[in-house]
């Protein structure tokens, strides 16, 4: 044996040259920082700015602030907060914001959380089927559902052609044509499938052996759903609440659809308006607002979560499945799914595409059908003369959708993948918990206030980087930004399954980092890859907020295409378009489904 | 085919918790067949990893031929790819989207190898290794037993001057184990490989090294053959961790231990709260008494297969205490019944004993005392468990 050497006091200089010396041999270290250089000015650096902008004076406003372009003013914290215009700029759609936020994810929180127990619970008729035809909504824009209820129950309040309703005859209050109630079942319809989603997998990992446990012992059925299974679904429970609350709050386009004829606004179509008058200062205080509501509910989320952590359940490796009989209620319990359905995917859907072959709505005899809207030419209206199938916009913008999308989709992926390569390698704790949290930020940020801090951004040059409003580069860096939240999670779950031996034994059979990337890395985990793409872009394509206020004309995509048609009154038109999307989203999703089995709800789990 | 050296290697991960390896020092000669011993979490398994580069030391040296590799006073670290040690993990870590060819073939071609020399040496491998007819099987088509001749292919194919072997034999059942034992023997043989494998499990171990080092809480506890080890534990650690039933430790003050001592021709006084350690087989009991005969009584007699464990309790009529539990092995049918009175004899070899921090006291330079004829069965001292290696 040797004697002891001194080794243990060897200067922190020696020390740090030999972790130099480490770091050189292993990339790991320099592409942890590239990447979070990367993503604090993609998506840190707009944030802060938006920040900043509610501080700093906007050129134009000058003389109402008294102080010169770029100075410190509290004027447009003063105008949103406590101006004589607040109540209504502010407060009245802050009011509205919350208030709907709440009530759909209440509704859909109840009414999801029965049908997720029918699923994966019971011995429900044609369950299996159900579970996948209840989770359509999910997969199809919002603001799908919001122009079927305007085709279905429009009323005469606005112009343009009257709702099927209306055409036979029944007249419709605005409320119910408008505003909050139909905002409010909308974004129940669409949430409801999240909550099956979540909830839905939490029950399937509740071991019922707990629950038989629990009867042993002599309880009722009632008292173990209320002392056992609910306890234990909590977490799952608050988590969905909440992750659907801080979604709600930024939802634009579903109050924008509806909204609008009845003076309804939220914080997000405020916001909207804000920037369409060129009141920046304003809108930067809308988005701040945003942010702050989204940020802190997803911080008690997080929170919540590590309580809930303390009673993780133990051994739900031998978890058994065993179904409730549901007995007299059999048919009852189907009837009330099918009719979800029915209320969820058919009628929306019919009725957008009924209208898109009809010429006047609401009239079921044969002369009033026409493909005109498909595939017609010479038509006599003003613009789009042609069916959307046969007409070049239609195409040049489906085709900038995809070119735009899909490449911001592919970097976003492989960024993905990255991240969660360097989270789960760094040798630095630091740089891996630092990515985890930047790459999910996004997800704080409501879409319209990530597009706001955006434009406030990108839109004058800095430094080296011009200015890029109106360019598709604005667009592909703030679809990457947004999309990272699903890319980043999609890599590092793939990357924890994967486990460090199959890149290790490859290092030692003499592989350098890139050889192991491509040899290796990749090819294990090109489901992943493709997963970490085709999220991304299901929800870019059906996505509304990022397009509606970085786009312009010559960026023109499906979704700015179909809202212009809606803007115009061509109805038909944009119901067409906007089936094109939900075609191209429900296709993708179905193929991530078929390459990953569960990809959908694990991408929505981690 | 290469001696390691390792010197006052450390491994600290956080400031706060102690430190995984804590200054071990070793040298692993040329052609040697060493085990790194230990329970779970003793660094044993960080070692290995820090040999093959994937960990970095935090202080020390670690050399190959007295090239240094990973050395933290001179800032040097040779990265795992360029070491060219063979390492073969415990989980196998076969690449799942490679099929078994192109498995062994990977490290091949990134050596520059051509087409024909590593189909060659591919095929050279999948005889050597009786993997023929699995060529084109992906990893998850593979048993246990079969991904990892698979495995050991892959790393041999790359003829390492040190092999490293992760936890070896732990994944595989009774039967394959002797197999695969055999296996690595002949290999170290043929090949005459440095090998270094870790295992936690003592029978792998004893069975397969030339060497042993025990480790626990990640210092270094005892290093030397696996008859040393067994024979002349350095502390109470090894004594308690080596052999199965585990050694029987009593207080080396009670009248029981003191008829022991004496019964070994140990005249000192053993110092305050040493411990007395009996080796489970190095017991022997008879029907009569004898000046060096302890009395006890039989509570127990487990058969497990061709062998039996008889436990005893020794010393309760004394002082009306509860008296000590003693484990005794024999390979022989007991003619004892539960509840016999019985008088213990102890053979020197057996007998060890320790201080009250542990470490290992002389009993050494006392005469000799005669073994008689009737208990041949305590000359030799049997390993438990070789009775397994008897079997084909």
């Amino acid at each position: 044996m040797i004697a002891v050497t001194d080794s243990k006091h060897l200067s922190p200089m020696r020390r740090l040259r030999h972790k130099l010396v480490i770091a050189q041999r292993d990339p790991t270290l320099l592409i942890g920082l590239i990447l979070l250089f990367i993503f604090a000015w993609l998506i840190a650096a707009p944030i802060l700015n938006v920040m900043l902008e509610i501080m700093t004076v906007q050129s134009g406003d000058e003389m109402r602030t008294g102080t010169e372009a770029g100075g410190i003013t509290t004027y447009y914290l003063e105008r949103v907060f406590s101006s004589r215009m607040s109540s209504i700029i502010f407060w009245r759609p802050l009011w509205n914001t919350l208030m709907v936020a709440f009530t759909s994810m209440i509704l859909a929180m109840v009414i999801g959380a029965i049908l997720a127990w029918l699923l994966v619970r019971t011995n429900l008729m044609g369950r299996r089927w159900l579970s996948t035809a209840l989770i359509i909504p999910f997969m199809l824009p919002a603001w799908t559902f919001a122009l079927a209820w305007t085709t279905l129950f429009k009323n005469a309040t606005i112009g343009g052609q009257p709702g099927w309703a209306e055409a036979m005859g029944l007249q419709l209050p605005d409320w119910v044509s408008y505003g909050a109630f139909p905002t409010i079942v909308i974004m129940t319809l669409n949430y409801i499938p999240f909550v099956i989603l979540l909830v839905g997998n939490a029950l399937r990992r509740l071991d019922s052996q707990l629950e038989e446990a629990g009867q042993m012992l002599g309880a009722s059925k009632g008292s173990v759903a209320l002392s056992i299974v609910f306890p234990l679904m909590r977490p799952a429970i608050m988590s969905a609440a909440l992750l659907i609350f801080a979604d709600a709050i930024g939802e634009f386009s579903v109050p924008y659809v509806l909204g609008l004829p009845v003076q309804f606004e939220t914080l997000a179509t405020s916001l909207y308006r804000a920037i369409g008058t060129q009141q920046n200062g304003v809108a930067a205080v809308f988005a701040g607002v945003i942010l702050v509501v989204g940020m802190a509910t997803l911080a008690l989320d997080t929170w919540m979560m590590r309580e809930a952590r303390r009673f993780a359940i133990i051994g739900s490796k031998g978890a058994m499945e065993r179904r409730q009989s549901l007995g007299i209620l059999k048919w009852p319990a189907f009837s009330i799914a099918l009719l979800m359905f029915f209320i969820s995917v058919v009628v929306p859907m019919g009725a957008l595409a009924l209208s898109t072959v009809m010429h006047l709505p609401g009239r079921f005899n044969l002369s009033n059908f026409t493909l005109d809207y498909w595939i017609g030419t010479n038509l006599d209206t003003i613009a789009l003369r042609n069916g959307i199938l046969l007409s070049s916009e239609f195409w040049n913008a489906a085709w900038s959708s995809v070119r735009i999308v899909g490449s911001a989709s592919i970097c976003a992926g492989i960024l993905g993948l990255l991240t969660g390569y360097i989270v789960l390698r760094s040798p630095l704790r630091s740089v891996s918990i630092t990515l985890r949290q930047i790459t999910f930020f996004p997800y704080l940020v409501p879409g319209i206030a990530f597009a706001a801090a955006f434009l406030t951004l990108f839109a004058v040059p800095h430094g080296p980087i011009p200015a890029l409003y109106g360019t598709p580069i604005i667009l592909f860096l703030a679809l990457v930004a947004d999309q990272m939240p699903f890319a980043s999670r999609a890599g590092i779950s793939a990357m924890t399954q994967l486990g460090s031996d199959v890149e290790d034994s490859a290092r030692v059979a003499g592989a350098g980092w890139l050889r192991r990337m491509f040899s290796i890395i990749l090819p294990i985990q090109r489901n992943a890859l493709v997963t970490a793409v085709l999220m991304p872009f299901i929800s870019g394509i059906k996505g509304v907020s990022l397009f509606i206020i970085l786009a312009v004309p010559a960026t023109d995509v499906l979704t700015t295409f179909s809202i212009r048609l809606i803007d115009f009154n061509y109805t038909q038109a944009a119901n067409a378009v906007v089936l094109m999307i939900a075609l191209i989203a429900l296709l993708g999703t179905l193929l991530i489904n078929r390459l990953t089995g569960t990809g959908l709800a694990q991408g929505l789990e981690s | 085919m290469s001696n390691i050296t390792l010197t006052n290697i450390s491994k600290r991960y956080t400031a706060d918790h102690p430190p995984a390896v804590d200054n071990v020092s070793m040298e692993i000669e040329d052609g040697a067949f060493m085990c790194v011993l230990g329970p779970s979490g003793c660094g044993k398994s960080t070692i290995l990893r820090m040999i093959a580069g994937l960990e970095h030391l935090s202080d020390g040296e670690i050399a190959v031929d007295s090239k240094p590799l990973d050395n933290v006073s001179k800032g040097i670290f040779i990265p795992p790819e360029k070491r060219h040690i063979g390492l073969v993990f415990q989980s196998y870590a076969l690449w799942p989207h490679m099929t078994v060819s192109r498995n062994i073939e990977f490290g091949l071609k990134l050596k520059g190898m051509s087409k024909e020399e590593r189909l060659e040496r591919v095929a050279k491998m999948i005889v050597m290794l009786k993997i023929e007819g699995l060529e084109d099987r992906y990893p998850a088509q593979l048993s246990g037993g079969q991904q990892q001749r698979v495995a050991l292919a892959r790393t041999l194919a790359m003829n390492p001057g040190i092999l490293l072997l992760d936890e070896p034999l732990s994944n595989l059942d009774a039967a394959l184990r002797l197999s695969m034992r055999a296996e690595l023997t002949r290999l170290h043989q043929e090949f005459g490989t440095t090998i270094v494998f870790v295992t936690h499990d003592q029978w792998e171990a004893m069975t397969l090294a030339t060497k042993i080092a025990v480790m626990s809480k990640g210092e270094l506890q005892q290093l030397g053959t696996p008859d040393d080890i067994y024979e002349r534990p350095a502390n109470r650690f090894v004594a308690e961790f080596i052999g199965n039933p585990p050694i029987n430790m009593i207080p080396a003050n009670t009248s029981a231990a003191q008829t022991f001592l004496q019964a070994i021709g140990y005249q000192d006084t053993p110092p305050i709260g040493a411990q007395l350690g009996l080796r489970p087989e190095g017991i022997d009991l008879r029907r009569d008494a004898s000046l060096s005969s302890v009395l006890a009584t039989v509570t127990d007699i487990l058969p497990t297969g061709g062998a039996w464990i008889i436990e005893l309790n020794v010393g309760s009529n004394e002082t009306g205490s509860e008296g000590y539990h003693l484990v005794h092995t024999t390979q022989t049918p007991p003619h004892w019944k539960q509840g016999e009175v019985v008088y213990v004899h102890v053979a020197p070899h057996a007998v060890h004993l320790f201080s009250a921090e542990g470490d290992r006291l002389s009993l050494e330079a006392q005469p000799e005392v005669m073994v008689s004829s009737s208990n041949s069965e305590l000359a030799s001292p049997t390993f438990v468990q070789t009775k397994l290696e008897d079997t084909p």
